[in-house]
């Protein structure tokens, strides 16, 4: 309880204090507008720390039978265990994604499936009091591409995500080893978004490394150098570096760059995007990623597109959001490869701590060149997401 | 009892010297801000909008051994005008739009007895609508649209097309919703999503309004 109330204390004189962060590209509505705060990655994404658990309870998360719990109380409890405090070298988690599918709503062609996206535990583990040396891992289950359903071999469905050490070298420089996402662009949570599927950085797009991330005031910048999957054959494996780079304008308004160049035996990869994060009031947010996509394949001719990705995002009330995307993507920029149009809108809702739902009602056009109309596309889609 | 006097006269003279009044100021100060922004946000005011808008739309065709239906996608630009009032309760505002809508529209025949292509037909179209918005924060609203729209395409066919293409002049009604995000008081992004019912079509449209204050 001591440890709690001392984090609680620490969470609230800092809350009180200054600009605090918020791993949710989103959030920089709130004014946050780091990941490391809240989460163990600089860069976001995975188990989130103490801080970032009290943060989502206290702050984010609306009510929902909160009853006549005080914010303070919340984030009290936002632990692994509730208000039972656990011993300072181990913090475990557990998260799961569930995603209900549907193409084509209301049409007679309607298709709907359920997958399991994710359901996996996770932990870090302090060698140390202050966290400068810290092990943070996680293992679960991935589903089985529905593209190779019925594929007569076996597809492993148990993997570790990642897996790193982290050494905080100093105030400003934290070290990572081991295996984990590339820093790049905005790091938006749907995994389909094409700033990540077709970039490669998509939900199971790791890659083990070495990460060094430098702090500053006003800016932040990764650097990452990866010898790829080493659970892919050596000839698949991704090797290259990554960079991430983000200046903070003014409070709630971040401007960045990111780039990676990497490469196996059959393709080239480099990617260069330019990206912004804008807060509003309180709970909204403007982000637009512009970027080139690269890709070198041997005895081919080289694909150059581009793709953008548009976010605009408000607070309706606590916990509960509503949102649109606009996204771009073309493979090639030639005349005869046409530009793919996402449009979304939608809800992102954080009815109580530890969980998250989002709804999603997306529009897929192609724009050809010539007079050659595509079929629209349409899809649903509808995300639990538990993390406890 | 002099001191005593002194001192009251004091105060008198200095009114920085009691807590009362500066604590008076500071709560002036607060409500004049609160006062002021209230007056804003109740007051009625005028948009002005430019909207890109797109969507995609079936329409059927016949003629001398033709019939079928062809995809057609639409693009344009939507100019406007708003008129704004605010509820009592200012986080409700009424809002009542005109727009001129115009550009070109392309598209192919579905089947193969119409398998005709078109390119860069134009089209205009006049849009009414009665929109209830709700702000949700001082920068950001929501909207809920009634758009009524009235809409004439120009088929521009060649002189021996013996083809006829429907909905040359058609009107539909439907029902938008609407996202609006504010720079300041007088810029905004606009973004909505109407479903037109008559057309059959889902319209997505993004653009620019300043807001005469």
């Amino acid at each position: 309880m001591t440890r709690f109330c001392l984090i609680f204390g620490l969470f609230t004189l800092i809350f009180s204090l200054t600009e605090t962060t918020w791993a949710y590209p989103e959030f920089i509505g709130y004014k946050y507008s780091s990941c490391l705060t809240c989460h163990y990655n600089a860069n976001g994404n995975g188990p989130l720390n103490d801080y970032g658990r009290a943060l989502w309870s206290a702050e984010i998360a609306g009510r929902l039978f909160a009853g006549k719990k005080t914010d303070e109380q919340l984030g009290e409890s936002a632990g692994f265990l509730g208000s039972k405090p656990l011993p300072w070298w181990f913090r475990p988690g557990v998260k799961s994604r569930y995603l209900q599918y549907m193409t084509n709503p209301g049409g007679t062609d309607s298709e709907s499936r359920g997958i399991l996206m994710q359901a996996e535990v996770n932990a870090a583990v302090f060698l140390d009091r202050d966290q400068k040396y810290t092990f943070v891992g996680s293992i679960g289950y991935i589903p089985e591409p529905y593209s190779q359903r019925n594929s007569s071999g076996s597809i492993e469905t148990i993997i570790s995500r990642e897996h790193y050490f982290r050494w905080q070298k100093s105030e400003n420089l934290w070290l990572y080893f081991g295996m984990m996402d590339k820093p790049y662009g905005i790091r938006i949570a749907d995994h389909t978004a094409y700033s990540r599927s077709m970039v490669g950085v998509a939900q199971n797009d790791q890659a083990h490394g070495i990460l060094a991330h430098y702090i500053s005031e006003n800016w932040e910048w990764s650097v990452n150098a990866f010898a790829g999957n080493l659970y892919q054959h050596s000839d698949l494996r991704q090797m290259g570096g990554a960079t991430l780079f983000e200046y903070e304008v003014k409070p709630a308004w971040r401007l960045g760059f990111s780039a990676i160049h990497s490469s196996n035996d059959y393709i080239g990869n480099q990617r260069f995007a330019i990206h912004s994060r804008y807060g509003f009031g309180y709970g909204s947010a403007l982000l637009l990623e512009i970027g080139n996509i690269k890709n070198t394949i041997e005895n081919r001719p080289t694909l150059n597109g581009y793709y953008v990705y548009s976010e605009a995002i408000q607070k309706i009330k606590r916990g509960y959001h509503i949102f649109m995307t606009g996204q771009a993507y073309k493979r090639d920029m030639v005349a005869s490869a046409g530009d793919q149009i996402k449009l979304g809108t939608g809800m992102l809702l954080f009815p109580m701590a530890r969980t998250e739902l989002r709804f999603n009602l997306e529009n897929t056009r192609t724009i050809e060149a010539g007079s050659e109309v595509p079929n629209d596309s349409w899809a649903l889609l509808l995300q639990a997401h538990l993390s406890l | 009892m002099k001191w005593i006097l002194l001192f009251f006269s004091l105060m008198i003279l200095n009114p920085s010297a009691s807590a009362e009044p500066e604590v008076k100021t500071k709560v002036s100060k607060k409500s004049a801000r609160k006062m002021a922004t209230r007056s804003l946000l109740k007051k009625k005011y005028y948009d002005i909008t430019a909207q890109y808008i797109m969507w995609q739309e079936k329409i059927d065709a016949s003629g001398t051994g033709i019939s079928g239906t062809g995809r057609f996608q639409f693009s344009g630009y939507q100019l406007g005008a708003n008129l704004n009032q605010p509820f009592t309760n200012i986080r409700w505002v009424r809002q009542y739009s005109a727009h001129y809508v115009f550009g070109t529209v392309k598209g192919n025949g579905e089947s193969g007895s119409f398998a005709d292509e078109f390119k860069n037909q134009s089209w205009m179209a006049g849009t009414l609508a009665a929109t209830l918005i709700y702000r949700t924060s001082a920068a950001s609203e929501l909207g809920l649209s009634l758009p009524v729209s009235l809409r004439a395409i120009n088929w521009a066919l060649a002189d021996n097309a013996t083809i006829e293409l429907e909905k040359e002049m058609s009107f539909s009604v439907g029902l938008g919703f609407q996202y609006i995000q504010r720079f300041n008081t007088r810029s905004s992004l606009v973004a909505s999503l109407t479903h037109q019912f008559i057309w059959d079509a889902t319209q997505w449209s993004i653009g620019y309004q300043y807001s005469l204050r």
